[in-house]
């Protein structure tokens, strides 16, 4: 009975979900549903219900998890991003590369990085790069392959660069702190940066690249460009400098981009009328995850759900790796189609308790580090799903941006090496678990604390 | 464009409402909850006294936002979906898809989550400090206006259907989807 009643559940849920009707809804609809099943089994009773709406409550007052750091994040992207600092930023690192192969390709990238905030969602982080940086590419005469590839790399490189909302959400999911989980991320995504950096100098032929700056173009801003990266950096840098905790240094960003942006002369009503509705909305959806997968994961675990699942992969009689290899390779196909929020909120805490039985510490060097290496772990399986053929969410936002002249073909194709690229850095981590747990060992250090 | 008949045009003004008390709700909880953060690192350093009370109050802000903008957020489409399958069907299969959607699970999950915050409301006493009346309103309040935001989309989908509205809800408010 509690087999069916958990497929019912996955089943619903997957119908539910793939009809377009909103997710966060459609996992509310079938948590209340299991919720009856659940009573109808006499596992709980129907005036229960009330309960749900107290752990709700609860979810989202939690002081200790420092949820109010989530709209202070997007507000810090919303704001840099009305300011058009984007365009300026990518203008200004064109010109910092001019005379090497591929330059607008890698300034592309690095937009990606600098404007992570702005990256809560995939899709706000694909559309901000695209919208500043298709048309430069494509005048320099780029293909529409290497165009397309390198929008959609670089938008799928910001929801996993410090300070992205994302890493927040890992760090809470495996009780992580912040600074530990931010600093864990920065050295695989730079060598990211730097793999798909040769890659583009390598591979890239155009015929305006390298020249000089076409007339017209937007002058380069270094000042606003440094002030920029200045702004955003002093989020990781409050929180591991021990000055602020990640709400305070969430309002710390806040507060310089707004400065940014009235010193550039674009501070307006309007602007920040745009960026403050732009953050409520945002946030709510977010939360509105936060509601249904709390709602969706109580009738889970109240119809045995999760038992029913680990006796499934545990009667694989799989060893440590081959576990490891199925849930990362589960994490990849969920990416195809869903957005990170649900695969963190949903179905991570459904899988959380095999991966916590997962004892890598020999390996990793004690049991927290081993848990900082599979958060990383699965945050770069996450991005690789995104930027993924042919269901890669970065790829389908890519296109939505994209001229008529780059097809979702050109795009996959320019996809294809970068995600080679990502398997490769993803083995590198694997098999050498420092490249991840180095820095935050370095800065815990700093502070007298170890990992 | 079909000119809107006196339901549509009340629904419109629904819609209005929602938005309006979205707006108000978004400018009193962001702007806020960005003050008291930096606030509190001030409080540290200057010893102004308020530390204990800023996270109360930073997190019932919050919990007031998502609440209010439930609704609000579900108008503008600004939920997150899987369109793998959705963005190839037509307009009226959307359509169809998001009125059953309303009638069977929003309508259903806002008089839930009315009747649990009233029942919350209820139990709130004078005494209760400011952060929690916050709350507790926004827990009645809030899901009201997503049950209405239901109702608006429900009406207009209706209307799409019978042929007397140009976009189905809430995807084409403002134009078509292609």
């Amino acid at each position: 009975m509690v087999e069916i009643v958990t497929v019912g559940m996955l089943l619903i849920m997957a119908c539910g979900v793939f009809s377009g009707f909103p997710v966060a809804l459609v996992l509310t609809g079938t948590g209340i549903l299991g919720f009856f099943a659940a009573a109808m089994m006499g596992l709980t009773d129907f005036q229960h219900l009330g309960l749900y709406y107290l752990r709700v409550r609860g979810t989202l007052t939690n002081e200790g998890v420092q949820f109010t750091s989530v709209p202070l994040l997007i507000l810090l992207g919303m704001v840099l991003n009305g300011s058009g600092i984007a365009s300026t930023i990518f203008h200004t690192l064109g010109h910092m590369l001019r005379g090497l192969r591929g330059r607008y390709a890698i300034a592309t990238l690095l937009v990606g990085l600098i404007l992570a905030p702005a990256a809560g969602v995939i899709g706000a982080s694909v559309i901000t790069v695209a919208l500043v940086a298709y048309h430069p590419m494509l005048n320099a005469g780029y293909s529409p392959r290497a165009a397309g590839g390198a929008v959609a790399a670089s938008g799928a490189l910001g929801v996993i660069f410090p300070p992205a909302i994302m890493l927040f959400f890992v760090a809470t999911l495996f009780r992580l702190r912040i600074s530990v989980m931010y600093m864990s991320m920065v050295i695989p995504v730079l060598l990211l940066v730097i793999l798909f950096s040769i890659y583009f100098i390598a591979t890239i032929r155009a015929k305006d690249d390298g020249g000089p700056i076409p007339e017209g173009t937007e002058k380069p801003q270094y000042l606003s460009m440094i002030a920029a990266i200045a702004v955003i950096a002093s989020i990781p840098w409050s929180i591991v400098s021990g000055v602020a905790t990640l709400s305070e240094a969430a309002g710390i960003g806040v507060f310089g981009s707004l400065l940014l942006v009235a010193v550039r002369g674009q501070l307006s009503l309007a602007m920040l009328h745009n960026a403050i509705m732009r953050t409520g909305t945002l946030t709510a959806m977010v939360f509105f995850i936060v509601v249904g997968a709390t709602v969706f994961s109580l009738s889970f675990h109240l119809v045995g759900g999760p038992d029913v699942l680990f006796s499934w992969i545990t009667g694989f009689n799989l060893n440590r790796w081959q576990t490891l290899g199925l849930l990362l390779g589960l994490v990849l196909v969920l990416g195809f189609v869903f957005d990170w929020m649900e695969i963190l909120l949903v179905f991570l805490p459904i899988f959380l308790p095999i991966f916590q039985q997962l004892d890598f510490s020999d390996h990793v060097g004690s049991a927290y580090a081993a848990t900082v290496w599979l958060g990383a772990l699965i945050a770069l399986t996450l991005q690789t799903s995104f930027l993924t053929p042919p269901f890669g969410y970065a790829l389908f936002f890519a296109k939505m941006t994209a001229p008529p002249s780059v097809v979702l073909a050109d795009i996959y194709r320019g996809a294809i090496p970068l995600v080679i690229l990502e398997v490769v850095l993803l083995v590198l981590v694997v098999l050498f678990p420092t490249l991840v747990i180095w820095l935050p060992k370095v800065s815990l250090n700093l502070s007298q604390l170890s990992l | 464009m079909t000119p809107d008949g006196p339901g549509m045009r009340a629904v419109n003004g629904l819609e209005r409402l929602i938005n309006s008390m979205s707006v108000i709700a978004a400018w009193a909880t962001v702007v806020p909850i960005a003050l008291f953060s930096i606030l509190q690192i001030l409080d540290r350093k200057l010893k102004i006294g308020v530390s204990s009370i800023l996270p109360d109050m930073s997190t019932s802000l919050l919990f007031v936002m998502i609440f209010m903008l439930f609704g609000f957020t579900y108008l503008q489409d600004g939920h997150v979906r899987v369109d793998v399958f959705r963005r190839h069907w037509s307009s009226q299969t959307q359509a169809k898809i998001e009125l059953v959607g309303c009638v069977l699970i929003l309508i259903p999950l806002s008089g839930v989550l009315s009747f649990y915050g009233w029942d919350g409301l209820m139990r709130t006493t004078q005494y209760a400090d400011v952060d929690v009346w916050m709350s507790r309103l926004a827990g009645v309040f809030g899901p009201i206006l997503l049950g209405l935001s239901g109702v608006v989309v429900i009406a207009r989908n209706i209307a799409f259907l019978r042929g007397t509205r140009d976009f189905a809800a809430p995807a084409e408010q403002n134009g078509p989807l292609t």
